[in-house]
């Protein structure tokens, strides 16, 4: 083999070289080529599969404490809307918190010329004509019109 | 009557019969057992019906449905000349969809629509889960060993043992950045790998647990506020895209598709990308990995050996799974079912299905499924760390 043949086989082998070195990342970088040792090849194979579990951690720790901090300003915050309710006054408590029957209401009628019989069935009639149940409506007062 | 034995000959020389290799047909017997999986025992239809068709599509003498005019820059590894003359649009239709595969537009854009499904709630509810998915990553690392002792050069190990992480789309992501000539088989092998994870992982299950493990019932997952489901997606794509940015492609598309999902203000993308936009990219991307099965190209003796180094790296990461679900069962003693480390593989929801049957088989009040989700997911992200790190490794970042 010529001097000069052995030169350019020389600066084919290192310009292949130098391809793959730039090809291959961090491996490349590092002097790597295609050729891995078995060695290498465990070594990178624990690394990878540490830092998936490093990454993977982080992110558990992460979510652990967000969890925590979550759950703190939840309590927090049910512990105050407890204590806004126990401070609302009784007589509120029991106008909101009980749903009347259908046919029961609260409060006051001014009956005038009426008697009370009379308004019931009044308060009946409506009811049942509007299809509204009783603890829906009001009554002010109810009036018997002279004419 | 020259004219009519010339006719005929001419039609049988242009016809499908003369060109038929015996690799084509194989090819075709492959796709009809896919066909009979996917319809009648119902393995996964939705992805094995479309590879199983573009499996026939591919390996129709004559049809040249893949065939690439430009002499490989529409990803045709096969080393054949561009035609004279030809366009770019005269290629194979599917040829052309191929370009979707080639530059991993397909991969991530799946990954958006699986990013609009996923519900990270059962993993933040259960952050242990982040452990699991990262113990099934084993396989990947288990095939990188053996792939590179059967004689693949380290990037073309790396893509195949990808298929461990039991993804489709991350496969053909690293696969198409590291081993583009590979890409055929190894998306093939991840995407009948993750069709067949019910006959695949059970057995390992079984062999690896024991009874009374198999039946222990996890307590209620604690509720998870909106908020937390909104910080999540965006803290997890910047600390792996910082870490690992070769990682970013598929996790920032996975996050955004989650975050569409979460925030409550963009319900109409959310819809569109776990509907519309999944199931049509899902046909082009099932159809385009069936069509580079094509059997001439693709029955070598290297392909066996991906297919088998798919098969080790997704038992192995079962395996791994299944190992660190056994040490937190003693851990937190008998609290965790180690049936859901099985689905730290990410096939989603697959693997969280077959944790969920085999708890039930022994013992029928047991419901493991939203369990096995925070495994399922966290394998996920699992994968994506691992092509990630596999990418700036090999690759170019």
């Amino acid at each position: 083999m010529t001097p000069e043949i052995t030169t350019a086989l020389e600066e084919i082998t290192t310009a292949v070289a130098e391809e793959a070195t730039a090809m291959a990342g961090v491996w490349g970088s590092m002097g790597g080529t295609t050729e891995m040792s078995f060695l290498d090849t465990l070594s990178i194979s624990v690394i990878g599969f540490a830092i998936v579990f490093a990454v993977l951690g982080f992110l558990a720790i992460f979510v652990f404490l967000m969890g925590r901090v979550f759950d703190m300003l939840a309590k927090k915050k049910e512990a105050k809307a407890e204590i806004a309710e126990t401070s609302v006054p009784a007589a509120a408590k029991i106008q909101t918190g009980f749903p009347l029957p259908d046919n029961q209401g609260t409060g006051s009628v001014t009956l005038i010329n009426v008697t009370e019989e009379e308004a019931a069935v009044i308060m009946a009639v409506t009811s049942k004509k509007s299809g509204i149940p009783l603890n829906r409506l009001k009554f002010n007062s109810i009036k018997l019109l002279e004419d | 009557m020259e004219l009519i034995t010339g006719v005929l000959g001419g039609l049988w020389e242009m016809s499908g019969f003369a060109a038929l290799e015996w690799q084509n047909l194989v090819m075709l017997c492959v796709a009809g057992i896919f066909l009979v999986l996917a319809i009648w025992k119902k393995f996964e239809p939705l992805l094995l019906v479309p590879i199983a068709f573009g499996m026939i599509l591919a390996n129709l003498p004559g049809a040249n449905m893949m065939l690439d005019t430009t002499g490989g820059l529409l990803g045709d590894m096969s080393g054949a000349a561009a035609v004279e003359g030809a366009h770019w649009f005269d290629s194979g239709v599917l040829r052309i969809l191929y370009v979707g595969v080639k530059s991993s537009v397909f991969p991530c854009l799946i990954f958006m629509g699986v990013g609009a499904m996923t519900d990270f709630g059962p993993l933040l509810s259960n952050p242990v889960s982040l452990i699991l998915g990262a113990a099934a990553q084993l396989g990947i690392y288990f095939a990188f060993v053996v792939a590179i002792l059967l004689g693949f050069e380290p990037t073309e190990a790396a893509s195949i043992a990808i298929i461990g992480g039991a993804d489709g789309p991350t496969a053909i992501f690293t696969a198409s950045k590291l081993a583009a000539h590979l890409l055929a088989p190894i998306a093939l092998a991840a995407y009948s790998y993750m069709a067949l994870i019910p006959i695949i992982q059970p057995p390992i299950m079984k062999l690896l647990t024991t009874k009374k493990e198999r039946e222990v019932k996890m307590t209620q997952l604690r509720k998870v506020s909106k908020l937390e489901k909104i910080i999540f997606p965006v803290v997890v794509l910047i600390v792996v895209a910082f870490i690992l940015p070769s990682a970013a492609p598929l996790l920032g598309m996975l996050m955004l598709g989650n975050l569409f999902k979460e925030c409550g203000v963009t319900d109409r993308l959310s819809d569109t990308a776990q509907n519309a936009l999944m199931n049509s990219v899902t046909i082009l991307l099932g159809v385009c990995v069936g069509a580079t099965a094509n059997g001439v190209d693709f029955l070598k003796t290297q392909t066996l050996f991906i297919v088998l180094l798919g098969l080790v790296a997704f038992t192995f990461s079962t395996v791994g799974g299944l190992l660190i679900g056994k040490i937190l069962y003693i851990v937190t003693k008998g609290k965790i079912n180690p049936l859901i480390g099985a689905a730290g593989v990410s096939a989603v929801p697959m693997a969280a299905r077959v944790a969920q049957n085999e708890g039930r088989k022994y013992n029928p009040t047991n419901f493991l499924l939203m369990h096995a989700m925070g495994p399922n997911v966290a394998g996920v992200i699992g994968s994506a760390v691992a092509a990630g790190f596999m990418l700036i490794m090999f690759g170019n970042g």
